[in-house]
């Protein structure tokens, strides 16, 4: 970041535009059809906000930490972490810490207050700690994705398929998951808990009752499942490692 | 022969293909569920029926991918890496080079995506093709222009990377000009007026939108020429900005490397 400024700079202020303007699109298209299953346009944002909130904020520590693991196998500079007296993880996830994320967090977290304001959310200082609480563990499941859709290259070596899947999937999760048939529904609540995100907690906030069907427990489940992904996720990294076998070099 | 060989280099990879079809048949599902879910209880909106808005987002995947060709990420990823200095001793302008090294695997791309596409788009929602030998014409003339317009640009773009030594931003301040203004996610019917307005003095509507509003029959005659017309204006202002801009980046030109 200090060596080079003006990489620094242009990189953050980039992303912060490219974000924003994904964020106004949205809002712009559910604003001209009114409501998109019975969302309006600021409830729409505040869903789209509050997913790349989660991401941006796992994205610090998991981002380089694991998306760039496929890499470190292929040059063979994985075997290094793996001599290090710490636990390989921690190790992994605090070496890999980047800035790169400030930009989207400007825009998605500027984007969320403008939601709560618009939509006249009235938050006490528990609903505060509460809401907190989600987003922790809207940045757990983000980050259980990061080494879900990565940790098999220590068996597979590439993963290609697997990143552009995942990509798909965030796309779904954009717009209400109600207007999906429903197998997606299913699989965005029960396979590919990603309806956890945002979809469910934040209906707690708005005091909607969209739950396609499950029982109106599910939008305080968000913690649970976020905690349970991330240490599956990190259990599945150490049987990852179990299975490694370095490329040589 | 570049163009060819973009195509075949396509063809080595198949894996990377596979993976991009699909992600692209995922994203034209999910376009699908927005706009019905959209359209729910409404007939028109703006004059433009379901079936025009699925017709407009299957075209913008075909358009997308014939005038968004990775230009200014190919002279920026040469700048970036040094290779520009033998660009300068080669017989050919590396902006043809950049432009028939990515045509090649975008018509791959079209092909493969937009046949299947058409056969399924009408079997399962009903869309047509236009019949007018007319209006097939201006749109592919509009299409031809929009190529060579956002080649221009973007190499613009790239060029950038010769003061700035980095090619990291131009990716995402183009894209998200893109997003914002040349109609890629809505449609310019639907934006409110004076946000319409500004995309307008725009040139990146002619990009997408233009094009797509032609094929769709939503313009006469008459106003697609103008479209026509107004391309070609901003084609010959931009090769111009083009020079000036290649004239400075040549007398900055560092390489990096050895």
């Amino acid at each position: 970041m200090t060596e080079y400024p003006t990489a620094f700079w242009a990189e953050t202020f980039s992303k912060m535009i490219g974000w924003a303007a994904n964020l106004i699109v949205i809002y712009l298209m559910v604003l001209r059809f009114e409501t998109i299953s019975n969302w309006s346009a600021y409830e729409v944002l505040l869903l789209y906000s509050m997913n790349a909130t989660a991401y941006s904020l796992s994205g610090f520590f998991m981002y380089n930490a694991f998306g760039g693991l496929s890499q470190h196998i292929q040059m063979g500079t994985f075997d290094e972490m793996l001599t290090k007296p710490v636990n390989p993880f921690l190790y992994l996830c605090f070496k890999g810490f980047g800035t790169g994320y400030i930009g989207n967090l400007i825009s998605t977290l500027t984007a969320l207050v403008i939601c709560f304001m618009k939509l006249n959310i009235s938050l006490s200082f528990l609903s505060v700690i509460y809401f907190l609480i989600i987003i922790f563990g809207s940045t757990l499941i983000h980050s259980g994705l990061f080494m879900f859709t990565n940790i098999p290259v220590f068996w597979f070596v590439k993963n290609d398929a697997l990143l552009s899947f995942r990509w798909a999937l965030d796309e779904f999760i954009r717009y209400p998951v109600s207007i999906y048939d429903r197998w997606i529904q299913i699989l965005l609540t029960l396979f590919i808990p990603m309806a956890f995100i945002n979809f469910f907690p934040i209906q707690f906030f708005l005091k909607k009752q969209d739950f396609i069907g499950f029982n109106p427990i599910i939008v305080h489940l968000t913690p649970v499942i976020g905690l349970v992904l991330f240490f599956s996720g990190y259990l599945f990294f150490f049987w990852g490692i179990k299975h490694y076998k370095s490329t040589g070099s | 022969m570049l163009f060819l060989k973009g195509f075949k280099q396509r063809l080595i990879y198949r894996a990377n293909t596979v993976i991009q079809l699909l992600s692209s048949f995922i994203y034209f599902f999910i376009s699908i569920n927005v706009w019905s879910a959209l359209y729910r209880g409404k007939n028109e909106v703006s004059n433009i029926s379901l079936l025009d808005m699925l017709t407009y987002i299957l075209m913008v995947q075909i358009v997308k991918s014939l005038v968004k060709l990775p230009i200014s990420q190919y002279v920026a990823n040469r700048v970036t890496a040094g290779n520009i200095a033998i660009d300068f001793i080669r017989p050919t302008n590396i902006k043809y080079c950049a432009f028939f090294d990515s045509i090649g695997s975008a018509v791959f791309t079209v092909l493969l995506f937009s046949i299947p596409m058409f056969i399924i788009g009408s079997i399962f929602w009903g869309i047509i093709l236009p019949i007018d030998f007319k209006q097939w014409l201006l749109f592919i003339l509009s299409l031809s222009f929009a190529i060579i317009l956002y080649a221009t640009m973007d190499y613009i773009f790239g060029l950038t990377s010769f003061w700035t030594k980095t090619n990291y931003y131009i990716g995402w301040i183009n894209s998200a000009l893109m997003v914002l203004f040349s109609g890629s996610v809505i449609p310019l019917w639907f934006y409110p007026k004076t946000i319409r307005a500004i995309a307008s003095i725009l040139p990146f509507h002619y990009f997408i939108f233009e094009p797509i509003n032609i094929f769709l029959g939503k313009v006469t005659n008459k106003e697609a020429i103008i479209i026509i017309l107004s391309q070609s204006i901003w084609i010959v202002f931009l090769l111009l900005i083009e020079r000036i801009v290649w004239h400075y980046a040549k007398k900055v030109i560092t390489v990096q490397g050895g």
